[in-house]
């Protein structure tokens, strides 16, 4: 049983701690690489995982993949409490169409696959475009600011970002 | 309804990955409440965070943050499920009406010129900016460009202009180059959410000069 069921199933602190070892450094560096200082980075990566702890059995029947989950909540936390802005997101409950059982279920299985696919892809990207990737994704450099950071024209950065993302969506639908 | 415009590639990716200004994230957030296909490139965009997340350096913990984490457990009681859903479907997508907390009925509109109402939203310093507006059947707004990407998402009617025609649901993503002249359709009037990285700007100096005055 993976640690984020035991939680969901039995608030489980032994798994928690080990689900806080393994994301907490990787959370708390992200943020750092956002500029935050050291006290704020490990203050988010707990609230990341304490986030996890309370939303545990909300995520199991999701289903998707833990690490895009734990992503989610620190780029969430990212632009809150360091950028200090209001977060714009969509919920469930604003789409005028509402998936079947059946329709969640086959979503769940293609996104397994896809996340597998997309793990691979990324390390057979061409070191420029996994380098703008990287900046955006994880160092949470807007495209003007990665254009400033390589002294590059913003348009190239934006064509390689894009490319770099067209790569992964080929993959994907060529395995998937 | 088929969308066939969306916002491009970059800017969802740039969405994905938080790092949009917030006027710009608002409209992306109320596209996807209404378009089933950016929330599925959204979700997979999404995927690519967590894949770089698990490959990141990690930054060693502080010998105090297991202990802190731990002892805070116990007051973080589980996380009640869904929010409600809203009352109905009206004009304005869900994460507009949460921001908001009111429907389309009740936007205090201000009016800009005969027949061009819009209703500008706050936003926090270097936010950008964002509006609603409202203008009616066959009216032309004025010819302007941008400072920065502008998005407009259309909830209700159609406006066409150089790029193309643009209805309900759908998207006019331009970039900073792009000059244009916006005319709503004859069939009704149009209600749009406009987010742009700076307020308009018209090409006369005339224009600029009436900007006081019109408000924008």
């Amino acid at each position: 049983m993976a640690e984020i069921d035991k939680i969901a199933a039995s608030r489980d602190q032994d798994a928690f701690r080990t689900l806080f070892l393994t994301f907490g450094p990787k959370v708390k560096a992200m943020m750092l690489r956002h500029g935050a200082d050291a006290e704020t980075a490990e203050d988010i990566a707990q609230e990341t995982m304490i986030a996890v702890w309370r939303k545990a059995h909300l995520f199991v029947e999701s289903k998707g993949s833990i690490s895009t989950w734990i992503y989610t909540i620190a780029r969430n936390l990212r632009i809150d409490r360091i950028r200090r802005q209001p977060v714009w997101q969509v919920y469930d409950e604003d789409f005028s169409h509402v998936a079947s059982e059946e329709e969640l279920a086959e979503e769940r299985i293609a996104r397994a696959q896809e996340q597998a696919v997309i793990a691979a892809a990324l390390d057979r990207l061409p070191s420029e475009q996994r380098e703008v990737i990287t900046l955006a994704f994880i160092d949470g450099l807007s495209h003007s600011q990665i254009a400033e950071k390589l002294s590059l024209p913003l348009g190239t950065v934006k064509s390689r970002v894009r490319l770099a993302y067209q790569k992964l969506r080929d993959e994907v639908e060529g395995a998937v | 309804m088929t969308i066939r415009h969306h916002p491009h590639e970059e800017t969802l990716l740039a969405y994905a990955a938080g790092t949009m200004m917030p006027a710009l994230s608002a409209l992306v957030a109320c596209h996807l409440a209404l378009c089933p296909r950016c929330r599925a490139e959204v979700r997979r965009m999404e995927m690519i965070g967590g894949a770089l997340l698990d490959r990141a350096r990690e930054a060693a913990l502080s010998g105090k943050a297991v202990g802190g984490v731990l002892s805070r457990l116990p007051q973080a009681s589980p996380e009640a499920g869904a929010r409600p859903r809203p009352s109905r479907q009206g004009v304005l997508p869900g994460p507009m009406t949460r921001h908001l907390g009111m429907d389309i009925e009740d936007i205090p509109w201000k009016e800009l010129a005969p027949g061009v109402e819009q209703f500008k939203i706050k936003m926090p310093r270097r936010g950008g900016d964002l509006r609603l507006l409202r203008v009616q059947a066959g009216r032309k707004l004025l010819r302007h460009g941008h400072y920065g990407s502008e998005l407009t998402l259309v909830l209700k009617g159609a406006y066409r202009d150089e790029t193309g025609e643009y209805h309900a649901g759908e998207v006019a993503d331009l970039d900073e180059d792009i000059e244009h002249r916006p005319r709503v359709t004859d069939d009704g009037e149009c209600i749009c959410i406009i987010a742009g990285e700076r307020h308009p700007r018209y090409k006369s100096l005339s224009l600029r000069l009436l900007r006081p005055f019109y408000g924008y």
